[in-house]
């Protein structure tokens, strides 16, 4: 049976753990990890495989983030987070039955002095090595191993109740809930897996991973990625130019952005369009803006923005069409949602709508091309081929294509991946949500849909909060809205004099020639 | 197929020539007189020759099967067999067609490409070959019947790893016909909902041509029949259904392979209409020095082979004869011995001939450029060179035209490969002559003891493809996943039941689909990296696969799967290729990218793996009760092989030089399919009893080998069921496509099994996993028995020990240690004997 995953309480904070693998640490300069340190600014660190022994000392003190290793030592290590009403705990694999009051002193002794009586914490993270997946596809069998002597090492009650686990045995993203004594264990990896998972698995080392833990159990994982961070943080800088950059005295983007053109091309061997890209990427990272580096224009017409909501990256259905009529402070959202799974009616009420309202107007979607588009158009034949021709005929416009790629790039945007969210904030845009991302959206919906298939009594089958979902939607909508505006004002504002404003030098392009 | 262009496949470019004088047959230049008058020392060679009577083709008008807007297209009447087939393809069926090479067998699809296009110019066509060079010379061949001579317009082409991206854009955007390879197709497939113009081409698409189908069994096979699965499951979702068509070379199960191959089923097309040149075939066995052979050799079989005239040498001699009697030849040269070495034999045995007159040649393979290669081809057109050794790697498909006479050096493994090669000689007026020189193995004898095989129509190997392998099956449930949720449904194109939906599972528990999902309410999608397409290996199941590369240049090989590597690819280890001798300096297995490093040498020395095995967690499959106390089994088990050490011995004397050396390879267990025998619990007495005190006495070597029993009686009777195995692998071949390189064998006189009671032999896949050899092996085990057993007891050779043209093997792990024919001999006809009461 399985358990349908839940979603974090509104507003909550939640646990921060950064899974940092030694490999990771170690192919990136100290000054990129640092950056990622403090840019995540995670509750705490855990040092995972392979080579977790070097991450101790990547973790500078002055960012002062406590580090804990389950893979060493013979006692347990503790670090309260949260005020206290967080425990996060390794439980080394030789350590044999614990004891609750044992493990919280540890905390205690070794980082707030004695044990004080605090009342104890509302949640535990704990940190073990031991819990693997094997997988065997001859017996066609993937099962949990090494639970039974965890478990028996667990102070009592620790193993279901209120307590998260974390493997390094487990390949960092992976999430199950397994059963023992009856009872659901939330398991969740942040290391590496031994396990045959064929095409599967890719030959990557494992990357940093980001870890969520909700005081009700929800978990939220996300790779990091430290090529995303300081120097390396801007488009167009390898750890090779990175290099160049810092033996040359520019430590961060702003130094980039800051830099004189020419001495910039000049240095780095770049050549002056290069070096010019790389200047406005820098620009765009350091201050939060979008800086224009391309002629294109944006298309006529006022924007509708779109955003859909599958079941899976390779998606059956998109359950929720959100679109926005408008801009991104006061435009209208309309949610297009499924009314039940398997039905398409919102599919062609969207239709209608597009019909009615999109006349000669772009349909704007951020990755659209490679996602939002071709697959509502896959289902539009599928459901509605009547509506294929018109389909076809409406203006498409990928936001992040245009920005990125096209010809080159239009304009060099914020924050630390491509991905919507990230993008719009670093523009200085705020989500209403928070705890909720694609991936989770797609799983509760997925999971909801197979209770509801699969009941006598469909509606009787507990509904997943909709306006939640929705209002995540939304705000994907509006992230999407606040980048097109960004772009725009970018545009209209002349390349060569907009670096010369902040850089406070002359000339720009023309510096060059 | 690809012979047929300039198409010599017209009922009105039969070899009908007979009118205009009477030529001379090529064949004189071999006849007995010719021979001992100017062949170097003929020492008899000539074993056998077979003359094939010219055959005139059957038609049919084109009006008769074809509409008359498209009949009138057409120049000539149509093969029978050509004819059958669109007649199916008209009755709604899938078509397989396996008539003879250069029959015409290409104007099946094309011509049903034009029907469909005359009915819908959107209609689309997929074509599938096996190789890249394959698919760009159907291309122009396609493109020349459709466009040019039947004027229809559809947009034809290649679409692969060497199209560029705006001509692949345009082709997804409009072509009616692409083709490309299943390991392309395999990459192509997820694009099917993310690209319009592969969405219009897959919902038009009417006809899947697979080309050459022979061509996937093993390993490939097995992935394509997958690739072919997920191609028409996202069919499905597109309501497509095409009809396919396969051709294939001539085989023995086309309707089961196909069947296999593509899960969808096919009406035979074997009834060959096309005409046939006349053209002699000659079997030339290199000489033998008898005197030579040494019975107490350190390696047997070393011993053996130094004692015969090489096999490249003696074709070197054959082709120079011909060349210097005006005879154009194409050589077929094997993989070791490569062409350049054979170009520089045959200018040299040119030389040793007595007409003294200089030979011209140029070598023609895989690694030369393509201007270096068309040089080659119109000097071939033009006449301008005697002599041309090939690569058998290019035997099929890329046309380098036709010459007088081909030599093919030492038998290539099938009967379509050897009469596709053969297929290369005959033009203008004079006779076809092919000459096959035998080479150094158990199945190159048995053909030079019955050369019917090679001409019998009834005696043609099973093409062999399986389905079963868990491992690949697992990776490509994850590819079908990544293209569309997976459905309950999806059991029609990835069934079994139970074995979909435990699968199905395991991903789910793994994280890799969507654990919350189910099959039965709403599908279940993929969450793991991106494209796991793309990490598919058409060479592996899935294991380890090592890349290899030279430290002082470039070396064309492909990659090697973790089975073939430790066996022979570990540090220190000597092998051929290309006609060059290389040494394996390091293995690094560590890295993400596992990769094998070798140097040039060049020494007189080779290296011998010796290996140990044992089999364990048998799991009974299938089970053919004989009568008495014999049983066969099929099944599943692990086979734990360990490669622990080699000998380095010299080429000449087979001494060896240096060693036991240790190999650095850790064990590697098998998880795997095999087949095995067992005997009844007295027997290895009752044989013993038989031989009378007839036994063998133990080697030197075989008193190290602790897995040789010492003892005499069971030394001789270990003899002989090692014997019985080897040979039953070594033939295979001969009724099943295999490579038996990929198969190995274990006999031992008891073994642990409940279905065991006494001596016992096995034989497994050697891939993990499986491919489905063994279990052919199984199901064709009496004619396999009979076959070995007539052989043993025939070989020339008459050694109770035997030699490497009966049951020596250079795969064997004990050095061949103990063979005894004579007993082997009797455990095949007892367990024959058996198999009549059953
Ligand atoms: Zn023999
Ligand atoms: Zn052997």
């Amino acid at each position: 049976m399985t358990v349908r995953p839940t979603l974090p309480p509104e507003d909550a904070e939640p646990t921060r753990l950064l899974a940092l693998p030694g490999t990771a640490v170690e192919s990136h300069h100290r000054d990129t990890v640092v950056a990622m340190l403090e840019a995540v600014a995670p509750d705490l660190v855990v040092a995972t495989p392979p080579r977790a022994g070097t991450v101790g000392a990547a973790v500078p003190r002055q960012v002062g983030t406590p580090v804990l290793a389950p893979e060493r030592g013979r006692l347990p290590d503790a670090v309260p987070t949260k005020g206290g009403t967080v425990l996060v705990a390794t439980i080394p694999t030789t350590a044999r039955g614990l004891d609750a009051a044992e493990v919280r002193g540890r905390g205690q002794r070794e980082r707030r002095g004695e044990p004080d009586g605090t009342p104890h914490e509302e949640h535990r993270v704990c940190l073990t090595a031991r819990v693997t997946l094997d997988v065997d596809p001859y017996a066609r069998e993937a099962s949990i191993d090494g639970l039974d002597g965890y478990a028996d090492q667990l102070p009592d009650g620790w193993l279901t109740g209120d307590t998260t686990h974390c493997s390094t045995g487990l390949r960092a993203g992976y999430r199950t809930t397994t059963r023992a004594d009856g009872e659901p264990v939330s398991l969740v990896g942040i290391g590496r897996t031994e396990a045959s998972l064929g095409v599967g698995a890719t030959d990557d080392g494992p990357e940093p991973t980001l870890v969520e833990v909700y005081p009700n159990g929800a978990v939220g994982t996300g790779t990091v990625d430290p090529g995303a961070f300081g120097l390396r943080g801007v488009p167009g800088i390898g750890e090779k130019r990175a290099r160049t950059l810092r033996r040359a005295g520019f430590s961060t983007p702003r130094d980039v952005a800051d830099a004189p053109p020419r001495e910039l091309a000049d240095l780095s061997g770049l050549g002056r369009s290069s070096a010019t890209g790389l200047r406005a990427a820098a620009e765009a990272r350091a201050h939060g803006t979008a800086v224009a580096t391309g002629d294109d224009s944006l298309p006529r017409g006022d924007p509708i923005f779109v955003d859909i909501e599958t079941d899976g990256r390779e998606p059956s259905c998109a359950w929720l069409i959100g679109v926005l009529d408008g801009g991104a402070e006061d435009g209208h959202y309309m949610p297009f949602m499924e009314s039940e799974p398997g039905d398409t009616g919102h599919l062609e009420s969207f239709l209608h709508w597009l019909d009615a309202n999109a006349g000669g107007r772009p349909l704007v979607a951020w990755y659209g091309y490679q996602f939002d588009f071709p697959v509502l158009r896959d289902l539009i034949q599928q459901h509605y081929p009547d509506h294929v021709e018109r389909w076809d005929d409406r203006y498409q416009f990928d936001l992040l294509w245009w920005a990125r790629d096209k010809n080159g790039g239009n304009v060099a945007l914020p924050g630390r991946s491509n991905t919507l969210e990230p993008v719009a904030e670093g523009l200085g845009w705020e989500p209403e949500t928070t705890g909720i991302d694609g991936g989770v959206v797609a799983r509760v919906y997925t999971a909801y849909r197979r209770a509801w298939l699969s009941a006598d009594e469909p509606h009787s089958v507990e509904a997943p909060d909709w306006d939640r979902l929705a209002a995540y939607c939304e705000d994907d909508v509006r992230a999407l809205a606040t980048i097109y505006e960004a772009c725009e004002a970018a545009a209209r504002r002349d390349p060569g004099t907009t670096r010369d404003t902040d850089s406070g030098t002359q000339g720009a392009l023309s510096d060059f020639t | 197929m690809t012979d047929e262009t300039p198409p010599p496949d017209r009922p009105d470019a039969a070899r009908t020539d007979g009118g205009v004088g009477s030529p001379q047959r090529t064949a004189e230049v071999l006849s007995e007189s010719a021979l001992e008058a100017s062949y170097p020392e003929y020492r008899d060679q000539v074993r056998h020759s077979e003359h094939l009577e010219e055959r005139d083709g059957d038609t049919v008008p084109a009006e008769a099967v074809l509409r008359p807007e498209l009949a009138a297209r057409l120049e000539y009447d149509l093969f029978t067999h050509q004819a059958e087939g669109l007649d199916h393809l008209a009755d709604g069926n899938n078509v397989v067609a396996t008539t003879s090479t250069s029959s015409g067998k290409t104007w099946i699809y094309a011509l049903q490409m034009a029907r469909n296009h005359l009915d819908d110019p959107d209609a689309t066509a997929l074509c599938l070959f096996p190789m890249k060079a394959l698919a760009r010379d159907q291309e122009e061949a396609l493109t020349t019947k459709l466009r040019h001579d039947w004027d229809l317009d559809p947009f034809i082409g290649t679409y692969d790893g060497d199209t560029r991206s705006e001509r692949k854009q345009r082709i997804r955007r409009e072509a009616n016909v692409v083709l490309t390879n299943p390991a392309g197709l395999n990459v192509y497939l997820p694009r099917h909902n993310r690209d319009r113009g592969w969405h219009r081409f897959y919902s038009n698409l009417e006809l899947v041509v697979i080309d050459e189908g022979h061509e996937y069994s093993g390993v490939t096979g097995t992935h394509v029949a997958f690739i072919l699965r997920r191609l028409r499951r996202v069919l499905e979702h597109y309501d497509a259904d095409p009809q396919y068509v396969m051709t294939t070379a001539t085989i023995g199960n086309p309707a089961e392979h196909a069947t296999r191959l593509t899960g969808a089923d096919y009406a035979v097309v074997d009834e060959d209409g096309s005409p046939r040149g006349a053209r002699d075939i000659v079997l030339w066995e290199p000489p033998l020095d008898e005197s030579a052979i040494d019975a107490d050799a350190a390696d047997p079989m070393a011993d053996f082979e130094q004692a015969r005239r090489s096999t490249g040498a003696e074709s070197a001699s054959v082709v120079a004869h011909l060349a210097t009697n005006d005879v154009q030849t194409l050589q077929f040269c094997s993989a070791r011995q490569g062409t350049e070495i054979a170009a520089k034999q045959i200018v040299q045995a040119a030389g040793d001939h007595p007409s003294d007159r200089y030979v011209t040649t140029d070598p023609y393979h895989a690694g030369l450029g393509k201007t270096e290669r068309r040089a080659v081809e119109t000097k071939l057109k033009e006449g301008a060179v005697d002599a041309v050794p090939t690569t058998n790697a290019l035997e099929l498909g890329i046309d380098i035209g036709s010459v007088d006479a081909t030599v093919t050096s030492s038998y290539p493994g099938t009967k379509q490969s050897f009469w596709q090669q053969v297929g290369r000689a005959g033009r203008g007026t004079s006779d076809a002559l092919s000459v096959m020189v035998g080479g150094v193995d158990a199945m190159d004898s048995y053909i030079f003891e019955n050369p019917g095989y090679l001409f019998a129509d009834d005696e043609v190997e099973d093409a062999v493809v399986s389905v079963d392998n868990d491992r690949v099956f697992a990776d490509h449930l994850l590819a079908a996943a990544s293209e569309r949720p997976l459905r309950a449904e999806d059991v029609e194109f990835l069934g079994d039941e139970a074995r979909f939906r435990e699968m199905v599972g395991m991903w789910q528990a793994a994280g890799l689909l969507e654990e919350t999902a189910s099959l039965d309410a709403g599908g279940v999608t993929y969450t793991g990296p991106r494209r796991p397409q793309d990490r598919i290996s058409m060479y592996g199941t899935g294991g380890t696969e090592f890349t290899v590369v030279c430290r002082d240049g470039d070396i064309d090989h492909d990659p090697v799967a973790r089975e073939r590597a430790y066996r022979d690819y570990h540090e220190g280890a000597l092998f051929l290729h290309a006609g060059q001798q290389y040494e394996v300096v390091e293995v690094d297995e560590e890295g993400h990218h596992p990769t094998i490093t070798v140097a040039e040498t060049d020494t007189r020395e080779y290296t011998q793996t010796a290996s140990t095995k044992e089999i364990r967690d048998l799991t009974v499959r299938d089970h053919t009760p004989l009568s008495g106390a014999y049983d066969r089994y099929y099944g599943e088990g692990t086979v734990r092989i360990r490669y622990d050490n080699y000998l380095v011995r010299d080429v000449f004397s087979g001494e060896v030089v240096r060693g036991p050396l240790p190999t650095g390879a850790p064990p590697m267990d098998l998880r795997t399919e095999l087949m095995w025998v067992a005997l009844p619990p007295g027997h290895l007495g009752a044989t013993v009893d038989r031989l009378d005190g007839d036994l063998l006495q133990p080697t030197d070597r075989s008193e190290r080998d602790g897995a040789v029993p010492q003892e005499e009686e069971r030394y001789t009777y270990g003899g002989g069921i090692h014997a019985a195995e080897h040979g039953i692998i070594q033939l295979a071949p001969l009724e099943l496509m295999i490579d038996n390189a990929d198969i190995g064998g274990l006999s031992t006189l008891s073994h642990p099994h409940g279905t065991i009671q006494g001596p016992v032999w096995f034989v497994h896949d050697g891939i993990d996993g499986g491919i489905g050899f063994s279990k052919a092996i199984y199901e064709h085990f009496d004619t396999l028995a009979e076959r070995t057993r007539e052989h043993i007891a025939d070989c020339e050779c008459g050694r109770r020990r035997g030699c490497p043209m009966c049951v020596m093997s250079e795969h064997c792990g004990n050095n061949n240690d103990p063979l005894d024919t004579l007993t082997g001999s009797m455990i095949l006809e007892d367990v024959l004997d058996a198999m009549d009461g059953e």
